[in-house]
């Protein structure tokens, strides 16, 4: 069993020991007495002579009771407190993964290795656990050994994501690490809020930065052009060299310059947008960067030329509802009208055809809504017979409707085509579906659904209706995520990258380029897709960007370390007060008692 | 309490207790002591054979009856004895009230007590510097309470508290008044000192014992001066010559200082031993008789009256 002192500055109080020799080695004032033996004084050779301040220290008794009440004292005002032996302990450390922390991550390391030194003395056996605060991230080390954690720390943690909560992470490390004896250490480079119980500790400071904020090719007329928006998150003017290179086919690092460097100057906090063509005489792939600083992530951005994939439509309704409805498809981007039988990946037919492919679908058949029109009386236009259901339009929680308005859309009551058990109700109207979606076909090549508008288009202001445009618009880009085809595009590190066949990848959560092969593992059906369209090659050419501006900006880093405090919290938890507090009280009391009570006989 | 009052103790003081002036043998004009020679008191000395002169009042005939030559049978003397009282009156005597009115106790007991056995006393007063010479004071004098203390600041009522003597630059030694006084032979020296002087004791005590006289010591002290409480920083003032030096006064000091004090005292005590001086410490404060009990009696330096 070991103690501490709970309130270490209550050994301040020993001063009070130099200050009691002090005193005592000061003469005291003097009293006058007569005195008819002074040569027998003399005799007995004195080792004091008057008329100096200090004497040579005086051994008496109050000295030694004021020096034993000081002593009393400043033990009892340090608080001891008894700690019962730890055996065994368990300390799960939680790596930020954050992308700022790379530039402390070798200050970060340092500090790791010596604080958690001091931690392991607290228990003869200490468990560690090693994890990252990035989602999907395995846990880097579990075992005894300090070394080993400090050894997977230096090689496994990558702290590339952008701004992401630490709150899964740090409650894993508290159910790793659970009380009384175990311990969660966050190290981070900033302020944040953690439970009491979890120990922070960063040595970050605040640093300049400048850095990419983000970038995208834009292709007008057949024009590329890349803009990229450079930030200076610092508080002073900041001037950096920013270099275009072609990749070629190789990593960040490779390719030639495009163009001498440019020299650009950012006001603090500014920032700005550099904008130009895409070079001729580049491959698809380009890298704009910018001088190296402290934080190394946002200063490259990789860019690819996108390059779309389009959807092909084929429409099979005549009159003027199949009209209405090419003529809002192909308002969408990348939608071009192709003839029937040309492999279209979208068509356009009324209810009741159930092609194999993703399709627009009018249940009002267009046959119907000929013969309307030819039933019009003489000299009377489609727009004056019309009438319209005053019922409200009632939109289901879908991502193809969420957040549209529909109080717009006039028309009138909803078609007779009724919900099967697999269809997806969208809109309502009166009790009844006016749009809901209806699943392919099993056995249709590509796993998608069809769109079903169930009311007569002509009968109503869909065309000037814009939540009818937005919801054609989505159900497109529903229909492109499933065709199996090249295209190239740019995306953020760790953004999710939707796939033909439902399935869904991330992009690396290091900046730089790749490729997703059509031959891997998680595109089995789409590849088999695009073999039958005799296509071969990669699937995906993309460029992965790091541009969260968050984790750009040192100037919120700080230094932090409460793991003394926690350590002290768990300690005097399991620890006891020292039981002798109230004999030492008396003694103090008695021993200033006996000091007074001497120098008042003296 | 008075001067006055202090001597009629004494007087009454003188009634139980009294000077060992009838265990010694004095010498001087016919009174009323025994003395050393052959004289015509009742108390038996010796026999001897009868020679021409004597006077045969004092033949013993029953012894020369037996022996068939004359004896003499010899008595004692009866002699007025001749007594020196000497008083010390430097600084120390007068430390402290109590000190003070020992003294004066002793003075006035060893007055009141030679004048009881009709003695022949004569008192001095020894001088306080170098310079001065030893005063003689008429008894009649002292016994009227009139004392030349020149130099004491306080007058002789002793109730206002110690006598401040004034400063004596060269304080005189015992041993070199003791030379100066004029004493007589065969007498009954009396000393009244404290004996606190740094001089050896074997003159004074040579001269006390000189001339076939009898020396006699009485040493009043305080209790302050042999078991003091000095403790800390004190500025002691000298009591002869009024300076005043401070000194930082420990535990240590303290112990040596009493060991140095007791060997004084026993240095004065081997030397009056070896002159066969009797010599009495008498303790200041409390009863007068009781202090003498104390030491004077048993030492012989007072008898007590039966």
């Amino acid at each position: 069993m070991s103690f501490f002192f709970a309130n270490p500055w209550g050994l301040l109080a020993l001063s009070a020991i130099p200050a009691i020799v002090v005193i005592h080695s000061l003469q005291e004032p003097s009293r006058l007495m007569r005195a008819s033996t002074l040569f027998l004084l003399e005799r007995a050779r004195p080792t004091g002579e008057g008329g100096v301040r200090l004497v040579r220290f005086q051994h008496s008794l109050p000295f030694w009771m004021q020096i034993l009440a000081a002593c009393a004292l400043a033990w009892l005002l340090a608080e001891p407190r008894w700690v019962r032996a730890e055996p065994r302990q368990t300390v799960a450390v939680v790596l930020d993964s954050s992308a700022s922390m790379q530039a402390f991550r070798q200050e970060t390391l340092a500090a790791l290795r010596n604080r958690l030194r001091q931690w392991s003395q607290a228990a003869r056996r200490t468990d560690w656990h090693l994890v990252e605060t990035g989602p999907r991230r395995p846990p880097l080390y579990a075992g005894p050994s300090l070394d080993g954690l400090l050894e997977a720390a230096e090689n496994g943690w990558q702290p590339v994501l952008g701004s992401h909560p630490f709150t899964d992470a740090v409650m894993a490390a508290r159910v790793l690490a659970a009380a009384p004896s175990g311990g969660g250490i966050l190290v981070t480079d900033r302020s944040t809020d953690v439970p009491a119980d979890v120990a922070v500790l960063s040595v970050a400071e605040p640093q300049d930065n400048v850095g990419f904020s983000g970038g995208r090719v834009a292709i007008t007329d057949g024009q590329a052009r890349w803009r990229a928006l450079v930030t200076n998150h610092s508080d002073t003017p900041q001037a950096r060299e920013l270099t275009l290179r072609d990749a070629g086919s190789g990593d960040l690092a490779a390719g030639q310059p495009l163009a001498p460097p440019q020299t650009i100057e950012l006001a603090a906090g500014q920032s700005r947008t550099f904008s130009a063509a895409w070079p001729a005489d580049a491959t698809e792939r380009i890298v704009l960067s910018l001088t190296a600083d402290a934080l190394p992530i946002d200063d490259t951005l990789p860019l690819v030329r996108p390059a779309a994939r389009r959807v092909r439509l084929a429409n099979r309704l005549s009159g003027s509802v199949g009209d209405l409805l090419v003529k809002m498809l192909t308002a969408a981007d990348g939608v071009e009208l192709v003839i029937d039988g040309s492999q279209p990946d979208l068509v356009v037919d009324a209810l009741g055809s159930e092609p194999g492919l993703p399709a627009v679908l009018t249940a009002v058949a267009a046959e119907a809504a000929s013969k309307a029109t030819e039933a019009n009386p003489p000299g009377e236009t489609a727009a004056e017979r019309r009438t319209f259901d005053p019922a409200w339009v009632a939109a289901e929680d879908h991502p193809l409707v969420r957040d549209l308005g529909w109080g717009s859309l006039l028309s009138g009551p909803a078609g007779e085509a009724a919900l099967s058990a697999s269809d997806t109700p969208l809109l309502w109207k009166d009790g009844r579906p006016l749009a809901f979606l209806r699943p392919t076909p099993p056995a249709a090549a590509r796993a998608a659904a069809s769109l079903v508008l169930n009311w007569n288009l002509d009968n109503s202001t869909a065309g000037r209706t814009a939540a009818v445009v937005v919801l054609i618009a989505r159900f497109v880009d529903e229909v492109r995520r499933q065709i199996p085809r090249s295209w190239a595009e740019n995306f953020e590190t760790g953004q999710a990258i939707p796939l033909p066949a439902g399935r869904q990848q991330r992009a690396p959560e290091t900046p730089g380029f790749f490729t997703l092969p059509i031959t891997s593992q998680n595109f089995q059906a789409a590849a088999a897709d695009v073999d039958s369209a005799g296509e071969s090659g990669p699937l995906l050419t993309a460029a992965a960007q790091f541009a969260d501006a968050r984790e750009c900006d040192l100037g919120d880093a700080m230094a932090l370390d409460t793991l003394d405090a926690i350590r002290l919290e768990r300690v005097m938890k399991r620890s006891v007060e020292d039981p002798w507090a109230p004999l030492w009280i008396v003694v103090a009391a008695a021993a200033l008692l006996a000091a007074w009570s001497s120098r008042r006989r003296a | 309490m008075s001067l006055a009052e202090i001597h009629s103790r004494m007087k009454a003081a003188a009634a139980v207790a009294r000077l060992p002036l009838q265990s010694g043998r004095w010498s001087g004009t016919a009174g009323t002591v025994l003395g050393r020679g052959t004289g015509s008191s009742i108390e038996f000395q010796d026999h001897r054979h009868y020679t021409p002169g004597d006077d045969p009042r004092h033949i013993n005939w029953q012894a020369s009856a037996r022996t068939g030559q004359f004896t003499m049978k010899l008595f004692r003397e009866e002699v007025t004895p001749r007594i020196d009282l000497v008083c010390d009156v430097s600084g120390s005597m007068f430390l402290d009230q109590r000190k003070e009115r020992r003294v004066w106790e002793l003075i006035y007991f060893c007055l009141e007590s030679s004048l009881r056995v009709g003695g022949h006393l004569r008192l001095f007063l020894l001088g306080r510097s170098t310079a001065d010479q030893p005063t003689e004071l008429p008894v009649q004098q002292a016994v009227a309470d009139r004392w030349p203390l020149d130099g004491l600041e306080s007058s002789n009522d002793a109730t206002t508290g110690p006598l401040r003597p004034a400063a004596v630059a060269s304080p005189a030694r015992l041993a070199d008044q003791l030379d100066r006084v004029p004493f007589r032979a065969g007498s009954l020296r009396v000393l009244i000192s404290d004996l606190l002087d740094e001089s050896p004791p074997e003159r004074a005590v040579a001269a006390l014992a000189a001339a076939g006289s009898q020396g006699l010591v009485f040493a009043p002290f305080a209790r302050t001066e042999s078991e003091p409480d000095w403790s800390g920083t004190i500025d002691f003032e000298d009591a002869e010559r009024l300076t005043r030096r401070r000194q930082q006064v420990d535990a240590d000091l303290l112990a040596r200082y009493r060991q140095a004090y007791q060997r004084h005292f026993t240095v004065w005590r081997e030397a009056c031993g070896r002159r066969g001086v009797v010599s009495a410490r008498v303790a200041a404060g409390g009863d007068f008789l009781a202090a003498l009990r104390a030491e004077a009696v048993p030492a012989g330096a007072v008898e007590l009256a039966t």
